[in-house]
């Protein structure tokens, strides 16, 4: 046991320390940009004078850099106040945790899902091994996989919702409209979000079924294996208890590490769909040149990734304790 | 039998009386505009329906003091009211303000107000609230978005309850455009208590205003929504609910409008997608003319650019023509050797010569005017050299996100080079162009944007002193003529003067006036009807808003109502001025001459495309498959 929080506690110190570093990072980069970081404010003349100078002595930007940099640390490890966004002229995390629900739902959705179907579809194409289902979903999978999310999203767009009209063109719900019940609500929620769900999924799955196709063939090859077929055991029980059970670890790590990935694709397709989530936010915070807003939104999402991260690698050392050693 | 034809004689008579009259009503209608002049108001139409009119992002401030985005705009110019707004053929006509007047000098302008306006709230609108508004944007010009304008007020006075005086330092023409019709006015029992310093982040939700919309629910990112003011002091709109969806994909703004799922686009459509929208019955266009321009500044602190020979030298080294109907697919004008916009009336000086006309593209003529400036090849390496022997190398700079004006600057760029000048172009990311702009290091340097609805911008571009003059050139005796058509109230007096500024700016050309490009809207007619257009306004504006009312609602015949109104005689008459000043520009060339596909082109694209797929797929398969034995 005492390894066990050994290795909790080790995890947990890296996590904060490449956190911090994320956060410096995200400090040090806009102020390094051509025209610095706060040229919106300074070059647009609908900025009137003086508000630019309680803006500037709001945001400290007329103090030298490093305690800037101070004040910046301080101000997060003791409030969790990133600032005020320029453009918004709210709180920062404010802004932030509006717009995460929307996020995390279309992400922590599409990531299950696509997670199922991906890992059983592997299974399937695993144990067909060359045969034509095989060769078909893993052409298919190869095909999605090179697609531009935002592309795939837009055709989706145009074919289902604007030809077919099955799905509608934008929103998260119909705006404007008042529920009788919340059922109505979840109702209509999920007729705006089915189609980004479906894009994300589509994107996100070939990933698991290449990966769990993979890391079940490249067991199969494994001597226990073929000790296993000596004894007669059933081709099934094989593939799904002697098998799979293995491979799972590098399926969890590729969770671990598609999550960010999914973020990433989610904002794109947000945008296609004008879902009000963290990804239109960060499109309109480069947009404005907000920096604040964009670096609330590196800091939350990073520390989204991180947590889970983290969260997926303590389950992976409670399933195999190998990965708790050094 | 005789007493038919008395009666026949009757009738005729009333006739004539009847259309008499009509015509008295129209010529007085003619004589002293009001803002009924431009909007239907009939008690026959059924109010009701939801007026969905798109944004593409947030409104981040309602503040009406220092708003700044066009999205922000949409919702503060129908929440608040200004005393006057200028009317889609340049009148200017009241909104809050009944009437008003100005003093012989210029200096004193007298409003009266419609006494029967209210707050949302409840309290009425008084003379109070607007001198307060006028006082405090002069108090604390500096924190809002009225500073330039805003130090030229003295005083604003509550004469009585209906009344106000406002008082200006010295006379100030463009008064009526950037502060009359300018400034919102706010509701002194509430702004009364923010502090200026507070105001940058006073984003003023709920706004309390006295517009024909009265602000309902923000859900962030998602979409506003407004209600029609009952008690609205000039009628209640038509329109019962005005929804604003942010939709953040522009093309899917587009696909919601051909769905019926919005009623206008509020972004200008991609010109290419233009032959496909006009096959659509229900889709309008409207084209909108820039009032500012896409321009090149010469830098004059430089030689040759304070050249007058050299900046005419490079106008005929482009061809405009050209440039408007290739890079622009012809939805731009070409641009004025006056810099204002030829749709601009009053101010645009109809005499000016087109620049093709003046300056026509011809480079031995460009080639011979910088032979006279002793810019000539000394070194024979095939470039011209300065009077001192070293090459001479012009550096141009463009906005390289938007690769309309890239390309231009190319062309103009190539046709230099042509006749020998050795051109460094470079497009620019947007910060570092605006910061070559402002540190006053290019040689010429392709920007857009600066308009105005009134000719004082000519003066922030061309007076010595000019906020936008960035090429700091001077042109003799130009700067006391800017000057006075500011200070000049009479429009015809000052007109005269801006049009002799436009003559003078011809034969100088200190910037190169490429084209005033044309942005696309489009709307739906199908479900409401009365848009007011305005060739410099989109068709979402305040007098369409006013106007639009739902056809599905109406029990009368729609034509009746649109042809008879029966109360404002003449509203329709002067409803239908605006319109036909707005569709001049949309018979403009690419939208009739270009071939216009089938709308059944999308399909066959779309079937080519699967087509496609599956024959690659079966290829891979049978490759796969070959290769695997």
């Amino acid at each position: 046991m005492s390894k066990l929080t050994h290795f909790l506690l080790r995890k947990i110190t890296s996590r904060i320390v490449v956190f911090y570093v994320i956060l410096t990072i995200t400090f040090v980069i806009p102020r390094m940009l051509p025209g610095g970081a706060f040229a919106y404010l300074i070059n647009n003349p609908n900025v009137p004078p003086n508000m630019r100078d309680v803006l500037i002595k709001q945001f400290g930007l007329d103090k030298p850099i490093i305690e800037q940099y101070f004040i910046f640390i301080k101000e997060f490890f003791t409030t969790g106040n990133l600032g005020i966004s320029f453009s918004r002229l709210q709180p920062v995390s404010q802004v932030i945790l509006e717009a995460l629900p929307w996020t995390l739902t279309l992400v922590t959705t599409s990531v299950v899902i696509s997670a199922i179907i991906g890992i059983l579809l592997g299974l399937l194409v695993a144990y067909k091994r060359a045969s034509k289902m095989d060769v078909f979903f893993v052409s298919v999978a190869m095909f999605l996989r090179s697609m531009p999310g935002f592309w795939l999203g837009m055709v989706l767009l145009i074919v289902i919702g604007f030809y077919m009209h099955l799905a509608p063109l934008f929103g998260a719900y119909t705006y404007g409209v008042t529920y009788a019940t919340p059922f109505e609500y979840i109702a209509d929620v999920l007729y705006h979000l089915w189609l980004p769900l479906v894009s994300l999924i589509l994107l996100t799955t070939p990933t698991y079924l290449v990966i769990t196709r993979n890391a079940v063939l490249d067991v199969m090859s494994e001597d226990y294996i073929m000790a296993a077929y000596a004894r007669g055991l059933p081709e099934r029980n094989i593939l799904l208890k002697h098998a799979f059970k293995p491979s799972c670890a590098a399926i969890l790590t590729l969770l671990a590490m598609d999550l960010g990935v999914s973020l990433g694709g989610a904002m794109l397709i947000e945008r296609v769909f004008s879902i009000p989530g963290i990804g239109r936010l960060t499109y309109d915070a480069i947009y404005m040149q907000d920096y604040p807003l964009l670096l609330g939104v590196v800091v939350y999402t990073s520390a989204v990734t991180l947590t889970l991260v983290t969260l997926v690698e303590i389950l992976q050392s409670v399933l195999d304790p190998r990965v708790r050693l050094e | 039998m005789h007493r038919v034809k008395w009666l026949s004689i009757i009738t005729l008579l009333l006739c004539v009386i009847i259309i008499q009259s009509a015509l008295v009503n129209v010529n007085a209608a003619n004589q002293t505009k009001s803002v009924f002049n431009y909007i239907i108001r009939d008690p026959k139409i059924v109010p009701g329906g939801t007026f969905r009119d798109p944004m593409m992002g947030e409104a981040n401030t309602l503040n009406p003091l220092t708003y700044s985005t066009s999205w922000e705009y949409m919702i503060i110019s129908v929440v608040y009211d200004t005393l006057v707004i200028r009317a889609p053929d340049g009148n200017y006509v009241g909104r809050l303000a009944m009437d008003w007047s100005v003093s012989e000098d210029g200096k004193v302008w007298t409003f009266k107000l419609y006494p029967n306006a209210t707050w949302h709230d409840g309290k009425p609108v008084t003379a109070e609230d607007v001198a307060f508004t006028y006082n405090y944007i002069r108090d604390y010009y500096n924190y809002t978005r009225f500073a330039s304008y805003a130090i030229f007020i003295k005083e604003a006075k509550v004469i009585d309850d209906y009344t106000v005086q406002i008082e200006l330092k010295s006379p100030y023409a463009p008064f009526l455009y950037y502060l009359a019709a300018g400034v919102y006015i706010l509701p002194k029992h509430i702004w009364k208590d923010v502090k200026p310093s507070e105001l940058a982040q006073y984003k003023n939700e709920p706004p309390i205003g006295s517009g024909p919309f009265i602000f309902a629910e923000h859900k962030p990112q998602q979409y506003y929504k407004l209600v029609a003011n009952p008690k609205y002091h000039l009628g209640r709109p038509y329109i019962d609910t005005l929804l604003y969806p942010i939709i953040s994909n522009a093309d899917a703004m587009l696909l919601a409008l051909k769905n019926n799922e919005v009623d206008v686009v509020t972004w200008s459509i991609p010109y290419q997608t233009i032959p496909q929208l006009v096959t659509e019955p229900n889709i309008k266009l409207h084209n909108v003319t820039e009032t500012g321009a896409r321009y090149a500044y010469f830098n004059c602190q430089r030689w040759p650019m304070n050249e007058v020979k050299f900046r005419q030298a490079v106008h005929y080294a482009i061809n405009i023509t050209e440039v408007v109907n290739i890079v622009y697919q012809g939805y731009a004008l070409p641009g004025s050797l006056g810099r204002l916009p030829p749709v601009l009336s009053p101010w645009y000086n109809e005499n000016l010569p087109p620049k093709e006309k003046k300056y026509p593209f011809n480079l031995s003529k460009a080639a011979q005017l910088l032979n006279e400036l002793g810019l000539i090849d000394r070194n024979g390496d095939g470039w011209r050299d300065y009077p001192n022997g070293t090459t001479f190398t012009l550096t141009i700079y463009s906005p390289s996100y938007d690769p309309l004006r890239v390309r231009w600057g190319e062309i103009l760029s190539n046709n230099l080079k042509e006749i020998g000048v050795k051109v460094n172009y470079q497009p620019l990311e947007w910060t570092a162009l605006v910061n070559k702009l402002n540190s006053g290091d290019f040689d010429i340097l392709i920007i857009g944007g600066v308009g105005s609805l009134d000719p004082d911008i000519l003066r922030d571009i061309f007076h010595t002193k000019g906020f936008w003059n960035n090429g700091h050139c001077t042109i003799p005796g130009l700067d006391a003529l800017l000057e006075k058509q500011a200070n000049t109230t009479d429009i015809e007096a000052r007109k005269a003067l801006v049009w002799k500024i436009q003559e003078i700016l011809a034969e100088n050309v200190p910037l190169l006036n490429t084209v005033h490009q044309q942005f696309v809207f489009a709307y739906r007619d199908d479900t409401w009807k009365g848009w007011v257009l305005d060739p410099l306004a989109s068709p979402d504006n305040w007098f369409s808003l006013m106007s639009l009312y739902n056809v599905k609602l109406q029990t009368a015949p729609t034509t009746t109502i649109t042809i008879h109104p029966t109360t404002q005689p003449s509203a329709t008459t002067s409803v239908t001025l605006p319109t036909t000043i707005a569709t001049t520009p949309i018979t403009s060339p690419t939208v009739t001459t270009s071939t216009t596909p089938p709308s059944g082109a999308d399909y066959t694209l779309i079937a080519v495309g699967a087509v496609a797929v599956i024959v690659i797929v079966a290829i891979a398969l049978v490759i796969m498959r070959t290769t695997r034995k």
